[in-house]
């Protein structure tokens, strides 16, 4: 009885290593000037993630939200551009962003890949957070939001 | 028995002092302040981490489906939409089979269950989706099926189990290795 019980543990175990879960946190975040923020990934698997990521502008137009190239006007600095994370474990990843033309919106978004495939299709995912920037912090968001509709 | 006698009052006289000083020591309450934090988060999970699609004679049977579990826990105030895209990183060179050439993504059809909706199967030649920027002819999704929920105003938590199956509908494929990579979305603005 105590192998079965062991072996469907070994089971559940391999199961979930096939599998990716990533959590991200925070999904979005608004400063004044001086834009200097985090956000962390977890990875859930046993398996490490590998994860790149990408800058991209983003605009309300219509009423509709869409994610542009990085206008030559926002600058953004990222404390790494790619990260492998280990199993189980989080990754913080910090970010600076510098607008000439307020208000300006950054999305930055983490590809994510668990394991490698030699043939056929690898999966990725991807989500992203998205910092807004203003002259001043408090209601930075609906600022933006009200100026690009 | 006199010691007996004189250790029964010694003994009284203790537990006498123990008592009066039980009565003197107090303590008044104390305060902790408390204070937590929930952030908002997304969590989102994929049933496999790798995709294989049957070619040659099998050609247009569909893969298994890959399941995508979402789950979210956000604040109020977003413009309320959540947007899937499923997508490949090239229109011309969705998979690549080295010598044996490219396999273009107008080669593969998407059957997916979004939100509980049975989607029409989409070749992935679709326009690109903004809102999560996919890859513009290489998409699966068409772009008035990309907004999966539109009322994520307020304060909310939830989930969404949605699922995702390829098929290689395109000529007769060169003997090769295929490799290639599936992008799966899902963006809260």
């Amino acid at each position: 009885m105590k192998t079965v019980i062991i072996l469907i543990l070994t089971l559940a175990a391999l199961t979930t290593a096939a599998t990716a879960q990533v959590t991200l946190s925070p999904l979005n975040a608004e400063f004044g000037k001086k834009a200097k923020g985090e956000f962390n990934l977890t990875n859930g698997t046993f398996a490490p993630l590998s994860v790149t990521f990408e800058l991209q502008s983003v605009e309300l137009s219509n009423g509709k939200f869409a994610m542009v190239d990085l206008k030559p006007t926002t600058h953004v600095k990222l404390s790494e551009y790619s990260a492998r994370i280990p199993a189980k474990q989080t990754r913080t990843i910090a970010y600076t962003v510098t607008c000439d033309v307020m208000p300006c919106g950054v999305v930055i978004l983490s590809t994510m890949a668990t394991g490698h495939t030699n043939e056929g299709i690898a999966m990725a995912t991807r989500m992203g957070t998205i910092a807004y920037v203003c002259d001043k912090q408090k209601g930075c968001r609906d600022w933006f939001l009200a100026q690009n509709k | 028995m006199r010691k007996i006698l004189l250790s029964l009052i010694l003994i009284g006289v203790l537990a006498g002092a123990n008592l009066s000083y039980a009565g003197t020591v107090t303590a008044g309450p104390q305060s902790v302040a408390l204070t937590a934090s929930q952030g908002e988060s997304m969590t989102l999970s994929l049933s496999t981490n790798s995709l294989t699609i049957p070619l040659g004679a099998a050609a247009g049977t569909y893969s298994s489906p890959i399941t995508a579990n979402v789950a979210w826990n956000i604040a109020s105030g977003h413009v309320g939409t959540l947007t899937v895209g499923a997508w490949f990183s090239s229109a011309s060179a969705a998979l690549n089979g080295g010598t044996g050439g490219n396999l273009p993504s107008s080669s593969f059809t998407l059957q997916a269950t979004i939100n509980g909706a049975t989607l029409a199967p989409t070749v992935c030649n679709q326009p690109t989706i903004a809102a999560v920027s996919s890859v513009a002819g290489a998409t699966c999704i068409p772009a008035a099926n990309a907004v999966v929920l539109s009322n994520l105003t307020t304060a909310s938590q939830g989930t969404l189990t949605d699922t995702y199956a390829l098929a290689y509908t395109g000529a007769l494929a060169p003997p090769a290795t295929y490799t290639g990579t599936f992008y799966i979305d899902y963006v809260i603005q």
